[in-house]
């Protein structure tokens, strides 16, 4: 009956808008980039290319580089994350929705900002320098970027909330039946965890890890700006190929190198986690580790040894249920200071954006509203953020309704058949962004849409839908679907069914899946980057452009409308979220 | 026997809210005890503190005379079997089993042995190289005996075992359950809120409602002897007379005076009930002779036997079991009567 319905409402033919979008505008483009690569300008097929980067060390360097930090990124991440997720999947419902708050607002905050407060802390005259100055530490201090050190504090800094949010629901689906049944049966706490909790933690560990370096391969802003030409990476190179050398052929070399490194890393997490566990799907499912398990007992029982031995170690959960009543305080206060590194750099800027001084300074000088005056009176500035903000809106809307149409074909279509489209929906999150900016480019200059505002929505959409489909695909997952066959008993007619059950019971996801697509667009430079030109600039495109020339309290000010948006926006779905469960 | 557990005035209560009421429970050693109550009646909290999942309120507990209340629940000697089994997906079968041991630091030689000792008692000596999602319920629940029984607790705690099986395999699983505790000779105490379960399996029932105990003892003493009208009604099938006690030792019971059992304390005057099990009352020829007279309402076959419903005219329902030859029809007038020595005087 479930099925009937389900059918009727959500034919094949929901999934094939969004099927075709993605065909004409994301396969196509990225399609023709590997080609590109393939074959030199007279048309011939060619290897020259390839030749050309495996043969220069230069760009063996930016390669080797790119990895170095994309793997030391996603380390820093996850050994920083873990704790931080552990520590909130233990907490009550409510507790966890509070912390959330905090970690959400740097999770959505715009890469730019948060680069740009790394700046203004770790130059010469920032914050960090300013303040060795004052206290007569170091009167001469050294610029702590550009620099490698700056580069991978700013990009672990960018994607400790994304290896957060990752760990986080892998953990809470961790029973704390199997730690106390490890109690139980003679464990220590440390013990249960080493061969219990963290076995079956891995999957998350191992999502959290691939997802922060698959998107750290294709970066560009931070190294750009808080890095020395030394620590360029590919993504820096394509863009340079493009817009400097007009060497479409290198670029397209390029985008396959890091389109396989993307292409191989997902079939690791398929491999490991299951791409089910994105749209909501099953548990992930632990990788036996039987073989593994009596090198976890000696660690456990070393580490429990430690532990005694240092006497106020408390790695592992709660003995009993009074323990975690009391809860593990060195852990709270880990937490406490994470979330202080996550936020303190977004606070910093605040104050400069009141600045009454024409440069950038700290302690900011002075109280004044010129710089959001100069903002709000700048014709470039305003116009960009118009533009933003229409197209975040029509982005918003042409997502939520193609990717929910997409979902709503998934959930009946057959197992093999949901995987393999599943996939290809979030297909857009795998591929780098760059390379699907460059496909883009090429062809929107062969029919017309290059520097539109069309053209710059569409690109946004598909980013965008995978969001939608993975937000909506969880909760179709989650639905009662004998509701919608009690309307069907009741005498509603198809129309009636989706307007008075299906809507209104999806709207907090609906509202949801419009919110992440809105932000990821308003956020997105990389396709702005080449898209967007000359006065048609969006306010990402606007910010990255003066962060290039120099940095100036004007961004200080921008930097703090963005942030006040994003923490209205993340209380606003904070508050929906609570209503939803009440 | 001896006294293998006590609680000493063992409570929890979670703010306001109170799971168990200060309670004295003693466990003899080697003996099948069942807690038995409906949800809320904090059964299984209690079996929670014992096991030192949960710390008490107050109180105290003893295991072997030796005061355990604050022990960690690895040092206590017990073995818990968890509702869900909490059997651990990321190992194979015979690594689940192996955890215990390895945890006590059994050497490798005696661990293989000893796992597939247990593994050959619950019947799954095949299984060592699966893991848990591979199995069924029913063979994930043998593993969760199996991974128990490996280290030979004195004290075995079971909470609600057999909840997700179907009844087929959960009749067999309480069998194979009763064999184990005969094999393995230790203190059993079984959680369950299915009357029938534990009337089949104990040496003993802990009967609990609202947070303390309702009744102790045999599963013959509750049955027959029940202190109370939750007692009477939550075990077996039950007609519970209620009325009020006259001076001449009889129950007035709807103006119809019914005998009391000649046993047992007289009840003070005032408000009295009796309890007559559907299989000790029988029909009669209506007339002066029965205790009451009325129709037959409804007549139900359960495949053992005849549960007929009498309706004593007042559009009340007194349940009657009886072989099937000697039914009645529907509509017919009849008499009921019954041995007052089978019938119970409930206290409360």
């Amino acid at each position: 009956m479930a099925v009937m319905m389900r059918s009727r409402l959500a034919s094949m033919g929901s999934a094939l808008p969004s099927l075709l979008f993605l065909a004409v505008f994301f396969c196509v483009p990225v399609a023709e980039i590997l080609m590109n690569s393939a074959f030199d300008s007279a048309g011939h097929l060619s290897a020259l290319q390839f030749e050309r980067l495996a043969g220069n060390s230069v760009y063996a360097r930016v390669l080797s580089n790119t990895f170095l930090i994309s793997f030391l990124t996603a380390l820093g991440c996850v050994v920083l994350g873990y704790p931080i997720a552990y520590f909130l999947s233990r907490l009550p419902e409510g507790a966890r929705g509070r912390w959330l708050v905090w970690l959400l607002i740097p999770f959505w905050t715009s890469y730019l900002v948060k680069t740009f407060a790394w700046i203004l802390l770790l130059s010469r005259t920032g914050v960090f320098g300013t303040f060795l100055v004052w206290s007569g530490l170091d009167a001469t201090p050294s610029a702590l970027a550009p620099s490698m050190g700056g580069v991978l504090v700013g990009m672990i800094h960018g994607m400790l909330p994304l290896a957060v949010m990752t760990l986080l629901p892998i953990m809470q689906g961790i029973g704390s039946q199997y730690t106390l049944a490890a109690e139980t049966l003679g464990a220590s706490r440390t013990e249960s965890f080493f061969t219990v909790y963290l076995p079956l933690s891995m999957p998350g560990v191992a999502a959290a890890a691939l997802l922060v370096f698959i998107t750290s391969l294709g970066f560009f802003i931070v190294p750009a700006l808080l890095g020395t030409p030394a620590d360029t990476m590919i993504a820096q190179l394509v863009i340079a190929s493009i817009l400097e050398l007009f060497n479409v052929h290198f670029a397209g070399a390029l985008s396959v190198l890091l389109l396989a490194c993307a292409v191989v890393v997902f079939l690791l997490y398929d491999r490991l986690v299951g791409l089910s566990t994105l749209g909501g799907g099953d548990a992930a499912r632990p990788p036996g580790t039987s073989r593994l398990i009596r090198v976890l007992v000696v660690v456990g029982r070393a580490c429990s040894r430690l532990g005694a031995f240092l006497g106020a170690l408390r790695l592992a959960g709660p003995r009993t249920a009074a323990a975690s009543e009391r809860r593990a305080p060195g852990l709270r206060l880990y937490a406490w200071l994470a979330v202080l590194f996550l936020l303190l750099p977004i606070v910093v800027i605040l104050p400069i954006a009141f600045t009454d001084s024409s440069f950038l300074a700290f302690p900011p000088t002075g109280f004044s509203l010129r710089w959001l005056e100069a903002f709000f009176d700048s014709p470039v500035w305003r116009a960009a953020l118009l533009r933003s903000l229409g197209v975040a809106a029509l982005t918003a809307i042409g997502s939520v309704v193609l990717g929910f149409g997409a979902a709503l074909s998934l959930v009946r279509f057959s197992p093999a058949l949901a995987k393999t489209v599943f996939a290809f929906m979030i297909a857009p999150l795998i591929v780098p962004r760059i390379v699907t900016a460059v496909g883009l480019f090429y062809l929107y200059s062969r029919i017309g849409l290059a520097g539109t505002n069309a053209g710059l929505v569409i690109g946004h959409m598909v980013l965008a839908i995978p969001y939608v489909v993975v937000t909506m695909a969880a909760a179709l997952k989650n639905f009662d679907w004998r509701l919608v066959d009690a309307a069907l008993t009741l005498g509603a007619s198809p129309a009636r069914r989706l307007t008075t059950v299906l809507l209104p019971l999806l709207k907090p996801s609906l509202i949801a899946s419009a919110l992440f697509a809105f932000l990821v667009s308003f956020d997105e430079l990389t396709i702005a980057i080449f898209v967007s030109g000359g006065l048609k600039t969006t306010l990402p495109k606007q910010m990255w452009d003066d962060m290039l020339l120099a940095a100036n309290p004007m961004l200080a000010a921008v930097s703090f409308i963005l942030v006040a948006a994003i923490t209205l926006m993340v209380l606003f779905l904070s508050f929906l979220r609570r209503n939803r469960e009440q | 026997m001896a006294i293998k557990l006590e609680t000493r005035g063992l409570c929890k209560r979670y703010g306001e809210v109170i799971a168990l009421e200060p309670t004295d429970l003693e466990v003899r050693s080697g003996e099948f005890l069942t807690l038995l109550g409906p949800s809320g009646s904090g059964k299984t909290t209690l079996l929670q503190m014992i096991s030192g999942l949960v710390a008490p309120t107050e109180g105290r507990l003893f295991i072997d005379g030796a005061e355990a209340t604050h022990m960690p629940p690895g040092k206590r000697g017990i073995g818990l079997v968890f509702q869900s089994y909490a059997l651990f997906p990321h190992l194979n079968v015979f690594e689940n089993v192996a955890y215990p041991l390895r945890m006590r630091r059994v050497p490798g030689r005696e661990i293989e042995q000893r796992v597939g000792e247990v593994l050959a008692m619950v019947q799954m000596g095949e299984f060592g190289r699966r893991y848990p999602r591979e199995l069924s319920g029913g063979q994930q629940q043998r593993i969760a005996l199996a991974r128990c029984f490996v280290y030979r607790p004195s004290v075995v705690l079971l909470d609600e075992p057999l909840g997700a099986l179907d009844k087929k395999l959960r009749e067999h699983m309480q069998l194979e359950i009763r064999r184990l505790h005969k094999e393995l000779g230790a203190t059993f105490i079984y959680v369950t809120h299915d009357q029938e379960e534990a009337l089949t399996m104990s040496d003993r029932i802990c009967l609990m409602n609202r947070a303390r105990i309702e009744q102790l003892g045999t599963p013959l003493e509750l049955y027959d002897r029940p202190v109370s009208r939750f007692a009477a009604d939550f075990l077996g099938h039950s007609n519970i007379l209620e009325g009020r006690a006259r001076d001449d030792g009889r129950l007035d019971w709807a103006g119809r005076p019914l005998p009391l059992p000649t046993a047992g304390p007289r009840p003070p005057d005032g408000a009295a009930a009796i309890l007559v099990r559907p299989e000790a009352a029988r029909l009669c020829p209506p007339g002066p002779q029965a205790y009451f007279n009325g129709t037959v309402a409804q007549v139900v076959f359960t495949g053992a036997d005849m549960r007929v419903m009498i309706d004593p005219g007042d559009g009340s329902e007194f349940l009657v079991r009886m072989a099937r030859h000697e039914v009645p029809g529907r509509g017919m007038p009849v008499g009921v009567c019954w041995n007052p020595d089978e019938a119970v005087l409930l206290q409360r």
